[in-house]
């Protein structure tokens, strides 16, 4: 039984990977669309206008503490041409199916308000066991909102070109439109939600609160669904550095721990 | 001298830059309004909606005097409920004649955005300002009207391969439109159209010589006693619809009070609807209180035969296709000649109308037989008599209906709208449709199409909470006492819709709305749709504007069916500028067509639309739209359906053997 929802759960995350999100957006019930972090360039596009100075960023997940459900990240930004632009490399998998995502992003702001971002996707799929390497790209765009000081809108729409894993299958790259939502009740507490609509995944949710104890310490909390997860996490901010601690717990299947680590060139 | 050299000097302003640009964004923002507030489902998504674009077209050269009573003329296209129509009248009433728009804003229901949108519809008299705008708007309006289209889906259907296509013509859809206005007073229009896959005959051999569809008329709209005159194709419709309508009108909408209509009188055909309308000769004369509409059509109607030996015809068909051999032989079978009048009589406050309308086919209607049918009508001739009042009160108004048909059946249905409080109004309706009344025409209120076997009670409200927060909402019951199509006996149902507006600045609006609908099925069977709609639409500067709608639907019967819809919209326009580009990115997965969901689509000028989404895909289309000068318009639209599951699109003849659908318009439009 437990393989079965490993391989369940395997397959969720493989075609869901390039939402590999960070420690802090995890812990948040994935919620990442309505907060800059580099850490999830590809994810969270158009918000990455805020960030105003050179960023970098390192991120790992174990998931179930399973060595093969293992991912890590890298990304790394700066502003440029009146926007900001990132790179991230993300891959995951184990010697039998290994999964590369590379992604270009570039993020603008129309208005004081709304800010556009756009990706540029390559996924490198490998499979020992049907000797298939797939290459496959894709673009994402991404809609932020700022509707007053403390209400914020976040859409991402994802694969707009239907791709396909290879391009044989019938399985295309996930199809889909995250809406976040993001209120600040005060200062230190921010209520966080994610709406998932998908062509080809069941369609899910997400909620979390960070709340931030100082500047230096924060916690968060969250829940999302398919498959139910809840989540905890801790974050520590050490003049340019920020490093998240987060982990989910599932019933059945034990916990996953997550770390990333961020770097900003101007605090 | 100097002020022929001023003169000039306006006129050559006045011809560069001032109106034009901004008079297809402000019509289209209208539009939207009006869309907006109709129910997006299948009961609009057949609708000609360019008859609707051409009269906002025709008051938008020739603003209202909101003091006057053409105002209605606002009421008729929609844009301007019957009650806010109400309150300016009782506004004028009690502090006199509206000298501002400003003034305008101290009206319940009339906010600073929806002024916006009525601004260049209308005027107020007695201010200079105004009637220096009216002058520049007159002035600069064009006379002359002269479009084309070219349209075409990329992928060839079915009926299109070689060696033995079904369909005659060629896939593209083609369409010329043409209307002028000369001597102030008299108009004359054309409309030319070919469907995809009907064909431009240049000899007689074939049942249609030229364009498959061809419209023409001339209008006269004076002053006197004769108030409009039209010769050639024209819409007709008296007092609520029940005794005869036909032509273009909305149904139940999200605008849940004003549930009224107006009566329509006559108005030149200028849509591109195949059936619904007349072609004749048609008069309105006015003097003092009495009124006078008449008309005369004599039309050549496409009709079916259950066998070809038989003299009468099974069916009527409305679709107006004639692109293959089968479509042919359907075309033109029945001549129908029609006449009708109605005289009306205005009181104050009173108003009543008599109508009649007779029907004349050359060959009998004689309906398949089935127990549906049974009422149905069969025979050459028809007439329906009726009797129609409204009746304003001080904080309300009543209206109604009653009808008689040739088969000695009466059939009524009586309103009120009350406004118990500025911020509190109430709409109630009856309707007895009975099974034997058969109408030749009719567009009343009601759940279906036809006027017939149908028992129902409607109950609107309308509650301001604030200027910013508003709820609508609606209750109709209904009951068939015959059986229908789709039923083995006698059935009930209910539909229930309520939505929350909440505008929280001009820029930004947020709506939430939930409709319940229960219809029996085959007896005893129950069918359960709900449908909830989020949508959000947020101006982010003065040029740009992006709108989210997420819907979903779902339906109890057989089984447990679920579906949602996902679009977000960028509008960029400004009066400024000469070009304007809108553009959707649709995701939409439904299980089945049965939870399909509909959403009105832009589109180029005169064919406004709101479509049906199903099954697993997505569409993304954009219209763009550039002004070349003062006279040319061109417009271009891009759509791109894709279904990624699917094989094939479409059925039958229209079947596509690919999953991706494109289609492209390209439109010039010339005004002068």
């Amino acid at each position: 039984m437990k393989v079965i929802v490993i391989f369940l759960l395997l397959s969720i995350t493989a075609l869901g990977y390039n939402q590999e999100l960070g420690a802090r957006n995890f812990a948040l019930g994935k919620n990442y669309l309505t907060h800059s972090d580099i850490i999830s360039a590809s994810a969270n596009l158009s918000k990455l206008v805020k960030i105003e100075s050179f960023s970098a960023g390192l991120s790992t997940k174990n998931t179930f503490f399973l060595p093969e459900f293992q991912e890590s990240l890298f990304c790394i930004g700066l502003p440029l041409f009146k926007g900001f632009f990132s790179f991230r490399y993300a891959q995951y998998g184990y010697g039998l199916y290994h999964q590369s995502n590379i992604s270009l992003n570039y993020a603008i702001s129309v208005s004081p308000s709304f800010s556009v971002g756009i990706a540029l996707l390559c996924n490198i799929l490998s499979i020992a066991e049907e000797n298939t390497i797939a290459t496959s790209f894709y673009p994402n765009l991404g809609l932020n909102y700022q509707l007053n000081e403390s209400l914020e809108l976040g859409i991402l729409l994802s694969n707009l070109s239907l791709s396909k894993i290879t391009k044989n299958s019938t399985i295309l790259w996930p199809v889909k439109a995250d809406l976040g939502l993001s209120y600040s009740i005060n200062p230190k507490v921010k209520f966080l939600l994610i709406y998932l609509v998908s062509l080809n995944e069941q369609n899910a949710m997400g909620c979390g609160i960070e709340y931030a104890l100082n500047s230096t310490f924060s916690l968060q909390t969250g829940v999302s669904s398919n498959p139910m997860l809840f989540s905890i996490g801790t974050g520590i901010k050490l003049n340019k550095i920020s490093i998240d601690l987060a982990s989910s717990y599932q019933a059945f299947l034990g916990i996953s721990p997550s770390i990333s680590i961020r770097f900003e060139s101007m605090d | 001298m100097k002020a022929w050299i001023s003169y000039i000097i306006i006129l050559f302003g006045v011809f560069s830059v001032v109106d034009l640009k901004s008079q297809d964004n402000e019509i289209d923002a209208a539009i939207e309004v009006i869309l907006s507030l109709q129910l997006e489902d299948e009961s609009n998504e057949d609708k000609d909606l360019s008859a609707l674009y051409d009269q906002l077209e025709l008051i938008r050269k020739h603003p209202i005097n909101i003091n006057s009573s053409n105002l209605m003329q606002l009421v008729d296209v929609s844009l301007v409920n019957y009650s806010q129509y109400t309150l300016i009248q009782e506004h004028i009433k009690n502090y006199g004649k509206l000298l501002a728009l400003e003034e305008l804003m101290q009206i319940q229901s009339f906010d600073a955005s929806f002024i916006k949108i009525l601004k260049p519809f209308i005027h107020f008299e007695g201010i200079t300002e105004a009637q220096n705008k009216q002058f520049t708007r007159i002035v600069a309006a064009s006379k002359s009207d002269f479009t084309i289209q070219y349209q075409q889906i990329l992928q060839m259907a079915k009926a299109y391969r070689r060696p033995t296509p079904v369909y005659l013509g060629s896939p593209a859809r083609i369409m010329v439109k043409f209307s002028s206005k000369f001597y102030k007073r008299w108009r004359i229009g054309f409309n030319l159209e070919k469907d995809a896959g009907e064909k431009i005959s240049f000899s007689k051999e074939q049942s249609k010589l030229g364009f498959d569809h061809s419209s023409i008329h001339l209008a006269y709209t004076g002053k006197g006693l004769i108030k409009s005159a039209i010769l050639g194709d024209f819409q007709c419709g008296f007092g609520q619809g029940l005794t005869f309508w036909r032509g273009f009108s909305f149904g139940k909408s999200s605008n849940t009070v004003p549930i009224r209509k107006v009566n329509a009188g006559i108005r030149p055909h200028t849509g591109l609807d195949e059936y619904n309308f007349l072609r004749g000769f048609a008069i309105h004369l006015a003097k003092n209180k009495w009124g006078f509409t008449s008309f005369l059509s004599f039309r050549n109607l496409d009709a079916s035969k259950a066998d070809s030996s038989q003299a009468s015809f099974t069916t009527i068909i409305k679709n107006g296709y004639h692109r293959s051999i089968s479509e042919l032989d359907k075309s033109k079978q029945v001549k129908e000649i029609l006449h009708g009048s109605s005289l009306t009589f205005s009181l104050n406050r009173l108003a009543f109308g008599f109508s009649y309308a007779l029907q004349k086919l050359d060959s009998p209607i004689k309906p398949r037989e089935h127990l549906y049918t049974h009422y149905y009508f069969t025979g050459n001739k028809n007439f329906n008599l009726g009797f129609d009042f409204s009746y304003s009160f001080k904080n309300g108004h009543t209206f109604g209906e009653l009808s008689y048909s040739k088969n000695n059946t009466l059939s009524y249905l009586i309103g009120a709208v009350l406004t118990l409080d500025p911020a509190f109004s109430i709409s109630l309706l009856t309707r007895n449709y009975r099974p034997s009344y058969q109408a030749i025409a009719s567009n009343a209120f009601a759940e279906t199409s036809g006027n017939r076997n149908e028992v129902g009670n409607y109950i609107g409200i309308e509650y301001a909470f604030s200027r910013r927060i508003k709820v609508n909402s609606f209750v109709d019951i209904f009951h068939s006492p015959w059986i229908k199509s789709s039923t083995r006996s006698s059935s009930e149902g209910m539909e229930l819709l309520s939505k929350i507006s909440y505008k929280k600045s001009k820029r930004q609006l947020f709506s939430i709305s939930y409709r319940f609908k229960k219809a029996q099925l085959n007896g005893i069977v129950e069918k359960h749709s709900y449908q909830l709609r989020l949508n959000y639409e947020h101006g982010i500067n003065s040029i740009l504007r992006i709108r989210y709608r997420l819907e979903f639907h779902r339906v109890n019967f057989t089984t447990i069916q679920m579906g949602y819809l996902f679009f977000v919209d960028f509008i960029l326009q400004s009066p400024e500028r000469p070009f304007s580009i809108n553009a959707r990115y649709a995701l939409f997965n439904t299980d089945s067509y049965e939870t399909r969901i509909y959403a009105y689509e832009r589109d180029v000028y005169f064919a406004y639309s709101i479509k049906p989404y199903f099954y697993q895909g997505q569409k993304i289309y954009v219209n763009a739209k550039w002004r070349l000068r003062r006279f040319f318009t061109f417009v271009f639209r891009f759509s791109h359906l894709q279904y990624p599951y699917l094989k094939n699109i479409g059925s039958g003849n229209d079947l596509i053997e690919n999953n991706k659908k494109t289609e492209f318009t390209c439109q010039l439009r010339i005004r002068w």
